[in-house]
């Protein structure tokens, strides 16, 4: 009813969640990728969007509202993520010659 | 329908392989936010309207905007971003490997869930009919499903709690951050510590790119002006 | 109205424990800062209550009451699944009658151990002890099942060896208590085991229940049991073979002598073959295997004594001797003869240890009788006082030993243990022998030693001379008369023909047929057979006294046994070398091979190991956790695919 809705051919939810998955899949893999403080942080960014498509779809799926909610304090907590991860990447490479996660050692066993 | 949903899936998927591939740190923000408006879009053919219009204003909005400030405080001495040859062996190799096989087991998985089970359909449900199927938008759903009422209705009645938690948490990653950066600013300020953060980075040049990071602090004289917590907060340096 | 009674008067069995227990805890936390006269005071008072509550028990029972204090609660009770287990009081006959002896008896050299131990630096470490002893032995004997009774059991034995071993800088004292120590624990076990087969057989460890179950065990258990049981009664006792701790614990002060080695502890074992009557008329063989055992000991115990200098360990073997008797008339189902003897025992024997304190006191510290003499005229207290504990022990009526001597020996004649009367009676004879050797050697004659007699007696007066104040030696001299006329006196409890407190106390729990033999044998009836042990220890104190006596010396009639018997005599005729040889040697052998491959290899190698292990361990992580936050990321994801994929592999293999 939604006026937004576009009339037309059913999208199963096997393809929803097929995108998800893959972007969470790519979010996954370039966090073990990329060495850019900067970098791991937008894959995990990627890897939250792909969590919200997920719960968005499966709320669609049964129509309960629960899922949309859900998925919209992931958001608010991944903006505080985003925060603090930022805040800590300025702290931790800010006297440091270049942006590289390799680099930060000290604390290992 | 399903030719909106390609096309901006299309996007999404693009856009998140722009992030991972990306030389420098502006163009990964662009592409996030290429992949964050395919998102959008998908968010409003599921009927998520007030998902959709958040996820472009706060992601777009404010978290690129917060990651665009961060680069240009970092690339002012921070250059080259990425160092130029991985340290890890086959570490790419292995995160492409690994990914690959974590996509194919979530998907067996998804497909193996949403299969319906033998026997006679789930009674009453909204896709009772077709499994698997999102229902079609009039067919099914409840009255106004997805509307920024609803949503609003079910925030604040079924999950006032959780909202509460949520500004909570909110509100102490505000402080964090203010703790965190805050104190490191003043101690920025500090001239001993700026000094002593040029000789770190005159140290570092030219050693091999293999020596463990203590030994290759070990010679850096220690920073008379720098107190305890400011070298803890600095990476711990030996 | 006997549950009446109960239900007032109980409270008395809990006080006659607790008294001693408070009047220790408090000598324990505060003696140092006690003056010496507060110590003795507490020490006194306390079991001058619980000699009070007694005695109140005791009257509350012969007016027909029952004493019981059954677990309600306030007492320490092992969950309501085993009732059989509490641990609760009672007050029977046989409890009350070892109760009386106890705080009586313990009053009394409390007492003496004022005068004995002033100015001993460990003064108040003592009197804690002595009363931590006295608790002890009262849950010992006033426990209704065998659970507290192993309590008390258990803490007697420490209590044993801390006053053993009470001047610990003396090492063979310290040597004595862990041997002591150790002896009586092999019997614990054997408490602990016997009380596993009953319990198992029989549900219940209370002795009421027992008594009560007792004839419906089987053959094997309660052989089992029993000779369990006498395993155990021979180690607190110091019976055959298990007597080699009690000559050496004489290392102890001469009052814990008196009370712990002589008196009341090592009857300990007299009171559990008594308590466990029931068991013992079931299964006839452990009765008499408990009487020959008693017998035994006794026969030994009088043969070694006649050849033991030390005055202590002449007074350790005859209380060896004595308490078979005890266990044989317990043996031979003639529980009241033996108890009458416990009861007898307890006066002359504590008399007789108390008088020898006296002396060594006054010689500061010598014990060897080859080297007293000629005592009588400057301690006519302690010499008189020995005459009554000799002639006592001796059984030369009309003293107390008399009486309770022959009715154990009647009891064997009577019941046709000819055997056993004869080693008692033989005993008997050299009782009167040894007593008298003692007698002699110590207060008659010249002194003898090197100092001759003038050196004795000028260590005498000197000592005498020592100004003591007047109330110490006071303390010391009147338990010592009192107990003397208790020693003459103490046959009168149970007049032969009439009735006396014996039966009065001790019937209900036996059963008449328990006096003497079965019922209706007149006692005296054996005639001539009963004057015989009396005769041979009249012989033998003559002998004695002609032996050793006042001018043996100078009529040259000193007998001098043969170099191999005397020898045989000091050592104890070989029992403890034979344990030395055999028990000690293996268990040092043992230790030290287990310290040579067990200690080094084993418990060294596995905790070597165990650190070798985590260090191991630790490297191994530690490379898994070398820094790189992008591998932490990898095996995030890898592990991740592997859970899914192990929910997925499960779900498909299970639908």
């Amino acid at each position: 009813m939604s006026g937004v809705a576009v009339p037309g051919v059913a999208v199963p939810i096997q393809a929803y969640l097929a995108v998800a998955l893959v972007l969470f899949a790519i979010g996954a893999g370039g966090l073990a990728v990329r060495r850019s403080p900067l970098a791991m942080l937008m894959c995990i960014e990627l890897m939250w969007g792909a969590a919200n498509l997920a719960l968005v779809a499966f709320a669609r799926r049964i129509g309960d509202m629960g899922g949309q909610v859900m998925a919209f304090f992931a958001i608010t907590v991944a903006a505080a993520e985003v925060a603090i991860g930022l805040a800590l990447v300025v702290l931790i490479f800010r006297p440091r010659p270049r942006a590289d996660v390799d680099d930060v050692q000290e604390l290992k066993g | 329908m399903i030719g909106v949903f390609f096309v901006f899936a299309v996007v999404a998927v693009a856009g998140a392989l722009g992030v991972v591939a990306a030389r420098t740190p502006v163009h990964g923000v662009l592409a996030l936010l290429v992949n964050f408006v395919g998102l959008g879009a998908l968010f409003l053919t599921l009927e998520a309207e007030f998902l959709a219009v958040s996820q472009i204003i706060v992601y777009a909005g404010a978290v690129l905007v917060l990651f665009l400030f961060v680069i240009s405080l970092l690339t002012a001495r921070a250059q080259p971003v990425e160092g130029p040859r991985d340290r890890l062996a086959y570490q790419g190799s292995l995160a492409m490997a690994a990914a690959a096989a974590l996509l194919g087991v979530l998907l067996a998985a998804a497909g193996r869930t949403l299969q319906v089970p033998a026997g006679p359909a789930p009674a009453g449900g909204p896709g009772a009919g077709a499994a698997g199927l999102l229902p079609a938008a009039a067919a099914g759903l409840p009255r106004g499903f997805g509307s920024v009422q609803a949503f609003g209705r079910a925030l604040l009645r079924q999950y006032p709690y959780e909202l509460e938690l949520v500004g909570l948490v909110l509100l102490v990653a505000c402080v964090g951050v203010m703790v965190l950066v805050g104190r490191r600013a003043v101690q920025l300020a500090h001239p001993a510590a700026a000094r002593a953060a040029g000789a770190g980075e005159a140290a570092d040049d030219g050693r091999p790119a293999s020596a463990p990071p203590q030994a290759r602090h070990r010679p850096e004289p220690e920073p008379a002006g720098v107190a305890a917590g400011g070298r803890a907060a600095g990476g711990g340096r030996a | 109205m006997h549950g009446q009674q109960a239900g007032q008067w109980g409270w008395l069995l809990a006080v006659a424990p607790a008294a001693p227990l408070a009047a220790s805890l408090i000598l324990a936390a505060f003696g140092r800062r006690l003056s010496a006269r507060a110590v003795a005071w507490t020490a006194v008072t306390a079991v001058g209550v619980a000699a009070a509550a007694v005695a109140g028990a005791v009257a509350v029972y012969l007016s027909g009451g029952l004493l019981r204090l059954a677990p309600a609660g306030w007492w320490w009770q092992p969950g309501s699944q085993a009732p059989g287990l509490g641990v609760g009081l009672q007050g029977d006959g046989l409890s009350l009658w070892f109760a009386l002896i106890v705080t009586g008896v313990g009053f009394l050299i409390h007492v003496y151990s004022v005068g004995y131990m002033a100015g001993d630096p460990g003064f108040a470490r003592y009197f804690a002890e002595l009363t931590y002893f006295l608790f002890a032995m009262l849950l010992l004997v006033l426990a209704d099942g065998l659970m507290g009774m192993l309590l008390g059991w258990a803490n007697v034995g420490l209590a044993s060896y801390l006053l053993i071993g009470f001047w610990h800088h003396r090492p063979d004292a310290r040597a004595a208590s862990m041997k002591a120590f150790l002896v009586t624990l092999t019997g614990e076990v054997g408490i602990v085991l016997a009380s596993g087969m009953l319990w198992g057989a029989a549900g219940t460890l209370r002795f009421a229940e027992l008594a009560e179950r007792a004839g419906g065990l089987s053959r094997e258990v309660a052989v089992a049991a029993g000779l369990l049981l006498l395993w155990a009664a021979a180690a607190k006792s110091a019976q055959l073979p298990l007597h080699v701790w009690l000559p050496d614990a004489m290392a102890g002060p001469t009052p814990v002598s008196a009370l712990i080695h002589a008196a009341t502890m090592v009857t300990a074992g007299v009171y559990l073959t008594a308590r466990m009557h029931p068991l013992y008329a079931a299964v006839p063989q452990a009765s008499l295997a408990v009487a020959w055992v008693g017998a035994a000991s006794c026969l030994f115990g009088a043969v070694v004594a006649c050849g033991q200098t030390d005055i202590k360990r002449v007074l350790a073997y005859s209380t060896m001797s004595q308490v078979g008797y005890m266990l044989m008339g317990v043996g031979l189902l003639a529980q009241m003869a033996g108890l009458f003897h416990f009861f007898t025992q307890a006066f002359f024997k504590a008399l007789l240890f108390l008088a020898a304190g006296l002396v060594i006191h006054r010689l500061q510290g010598e014990q060897d009788l080859t080297r007293m003499g000629g005592l009588a005229r400057s301690m006519p207290l302690a010499y008189w006082a020995t005459w009554a504990g000799a002639l006592a022990m001796a059984g030369i009526p009309p003293f107390s030993g008399y009486f309770s001597k022959e009715a154990v020996l009647e009891a064997a004649w009577s019941r046709g243990q000819t055997g056993l009367w004869a080693a008692g009676t033989l005993a008997a004879g050299l009782t009167g022998f040894y007593s008298f050797r003692l007698l002699a050697l110590a207060f008659l004659g010249p002194g003898r030693g090197p100092g001759g007699s003038r050196g004795v007696q000028q260590a005498a007066t000197a000592a005498g001379h020592h100004e003591e104040p007047a109330v110490l030696r006071r303390a010391m001299e009147v338990p010592v008369a009192v107990l003397a006329v208790l020693s003459a006196v103490g046959g009168l409890a149970w007049v032969p023909g009439r009735t006396g407190w014996v039966p009065r106390m001790l019937e209900p729990v036996f059963g008449t047929t328990a006096a003497h033999g079965p019922a209706g044998e007149a006692h005296g009836a054996a005639g001539a057979v009963g004057w015989l042990p009396v005769a041979l220890a009249a012989a033998g104190a003559c002998l004695a006294l002609y032996l050793y006596g006042p001018g043996a010396r100078a009529a040259g009639r000193r007998w001098r046994a043969p170099a191999g018997l005397q020898r045989a005599l000091a050592e104890g005729l070989y029992v403890d070398l034979a344990y030395r040889r055999t028990v000690v040697e293996a268990v040092v052998h043992l230790g030290a091979w287990l310290e040579r491959v067990a200690e080094t290899v084993w418990i060294d190698g596995s905790v070597r190991g165990v650190g070798a292990l985590a260090a191991l361990l630790s490297s191994l992580l530690g490379r898994a956790q070398a820094g790189p936050v992008r591998r932490y990321a990898l095996g995030l994801l890898a592990g991740g695919a592997a859970v899914v994929a192990w929910a997925v592999w499960s779900t498909w293999s299970a639908g």
